[in-house]
């Protein structure tokens, strides 16, 4: 089944299906909407705009995606990237930013090759 | 008693789709569910429709209005004590669990969700919520039921009493309808005129009652006395005339009924209804406002209904002649007051006539 390439990247595939009571269409459905989901362009912009309040809500909307679909590694990047931003640690949130960066774009590579 | 179209639905409030698809999902064979994007949205479906749901799924950060502020605005509802609220949350802070707590959410429910143990909190509580209304209801119900059980006993009671005075009045020949009108007769005088001032309803319907048993001490007058078409002798009208007393006696002697309002109007009643006001009535020789007001309107009621009825030793009168004899003093001595406010609705108590008619 095609979910399980994502396992690659980290994603705890049987979580994630779990989540979504063994509905694989419906677990599905909701990676291949990472595609058009725009929070990690809009975060990136208020890194660069060094707006606290935006990246604030988009690190916390993609944290609370990341958990419900088990993407583990940007899960916790996430996570901490949120507690950072709200200490003001904008350095250490950036060099976690870094990190979710390349992850992210092999997740997206994935999810376009999935059926 | 239960209730079908019970409250069976989830309202979930999450700004984001898969949050709210997922637990929608979760629930899905136990409970149908509703969504709202956002605080003010989820607040105004709750207000709007209370009864819908039974249970909501809060999330705390949300646009426009956030999950906390929800709460407080249920809170001065005290809709959460109706509804089971769970904040569904990735803010394990301490300040926002706190502050759920205090405002009445039940549980608090991390991000990301894990089905079976999201399943078994809010179900647990949902059913909780539900036997407690259900049990809130059987109470009710049953409290009603007594209610029911209470005013049989009362309706009971009054069918007793009334039976007891109309087995007496058979005695003499009469029809039953003696006892129903002096109650009516009684109740309008009291409540249609200025007479039953400072009295409750409740207490003119005691009266009323009270006034049927006014003559229940003719139980104790032989027959012969009682029923005899001709002039009484002294001797005889001396024993007719302990009606009052015999009949106080015999109430007195009823413990059951000596604890009730009633029985001390009855008592009053059958002791003083032949009382007059000029001091010149029987047993007790009572004068003026020495008589009770309702023993002196059972009084008039009586001998208004002697006059209009038809007796073994006399005929009936006509209403007019009956009234004239009254205010003339022909028959009896009363109070100005209760003859004023006899003619006031002396028209109305002749309807009374027209109710419990003589065959």
């Amino acid at each position: 089944m095609s979910l399980e390439k994502l396992a690659s990247i980290g994603v705890d595939v049987d979580e994630a299906m779990e989540r979504f009571m063994n509905n694989e269409m419906l677990c599905i459905k909701f990676f291949k909407k990472l595609l058009n989901d725009d929070n990690f362009a809009l975060l990136q912009e208020a890194f660069k705009s060094n707006d606290l309040d935006n990246a604030i809500a988009y690190a916390h909307t993609l944290k609370g995606v990341c958990g419900n679909l088990a993407i583990k590694p940007l899960y916790r990047l996430f996570d901490e990237m949120v507690k950072a931003l709200r200490n003001d640690e904008w350095e250490q949130a950036r060099k976690l930013d870094e990190q979710a960066l390349g992850i992210y774009e092999q997740l997206m590579m994935i999810i376009k090759t999935m059926a | 008693m239960v209730n079908e179209n019970e409250a069976k639905r989830l309202l979930i409030v999450d700004d984001d789709e898969m949050n709210r698809e997922i637990l929608a999902n979760i629930f899905e064979d136990v409970y149908e569910s509703d969504f709202a994007a956002d605080g003010e949205e989820g607040l105004k479906m709750i207000v709007d429709n209370q009864q819908r749901y039974c249970a909501i799924l809060l999330d705390v950060m949300m646009p426009k209005m956030d999950g906390l502020t929800v709460l407080e605005e249920l809170k001065k509802d005290d809709i959460a004590a109706v509804i089971p609220v769970f904040l569904i949350t990735a803010e394990r802070s301490n300040n926002v669990m706190r502050k759920g707590y205090e405002l009445g959410v039940m549980d608090i429910i991390e991000k990301p969700v894990i089905p079976y143990v999201i399943r078994r909190r809010i179900m647990s509580v949902v059913e909780l919520f539900e036997s407690r209304k259900q049990l809130a209801r059987r109470v009710e119900f049953q409290n009603w039921e007594l209610l029911e059980k209470a005013k049989e006993i009362i309706a009971l009671n009054e069918g007793l009493i009334e039976a007891l005075a109309t087995a007496i009045e058979f005695r003499d020949g009469e029809s039953g309808h003696h006892v129903k009108r002096i109650h009516d007769i009684t109740h309008c005088l009291l409540s249609q005129t200025s007479l039953g001032n400072g009295l409750t309803a409740k207490e003119i319907d005691d009266i009323s009652l009270a006034s049927i048993m006014h003559d229940v001490g003719k139980i104790a007058i032989p027959d012969a006395i009682l029923c005899k078409p001709g002039k009484l002798t002294a001797e005889e009208y001396a024993i007719m005339k302990e009606h009052t007393i015999k009949g106080a006696e015999l109430l007195q002697s009823i413990p059951v009924l000596k604890n009730t309002k009633v029985y001390e109007y009855a008592f009053d009643i059958a002791r003083h209804h032949h009382e007059r006001y000029d001091g010149k009535g029987y047993p007790d020789g009572l004068k003026g406002k020495q008589i009770s007001l309702w023993a002196q309107v059972v009084s008039l009621a009586d001998v208004y209904d002697a006059l209009c009825s038809k007796r073994v030793y006399k005929q009936a009168f006509s209403f007019d002649d009956a009234v004239k004899m009254i205010v003339t003093g022909e028959c009896g001595t009363f109070s100005p007051d209760l003859l004023a406010a006899f003619l006031q609705v002396e028209p109305q108590i002749r309807k009374i006539y027209d109710k419990y008619k003589e065959v």
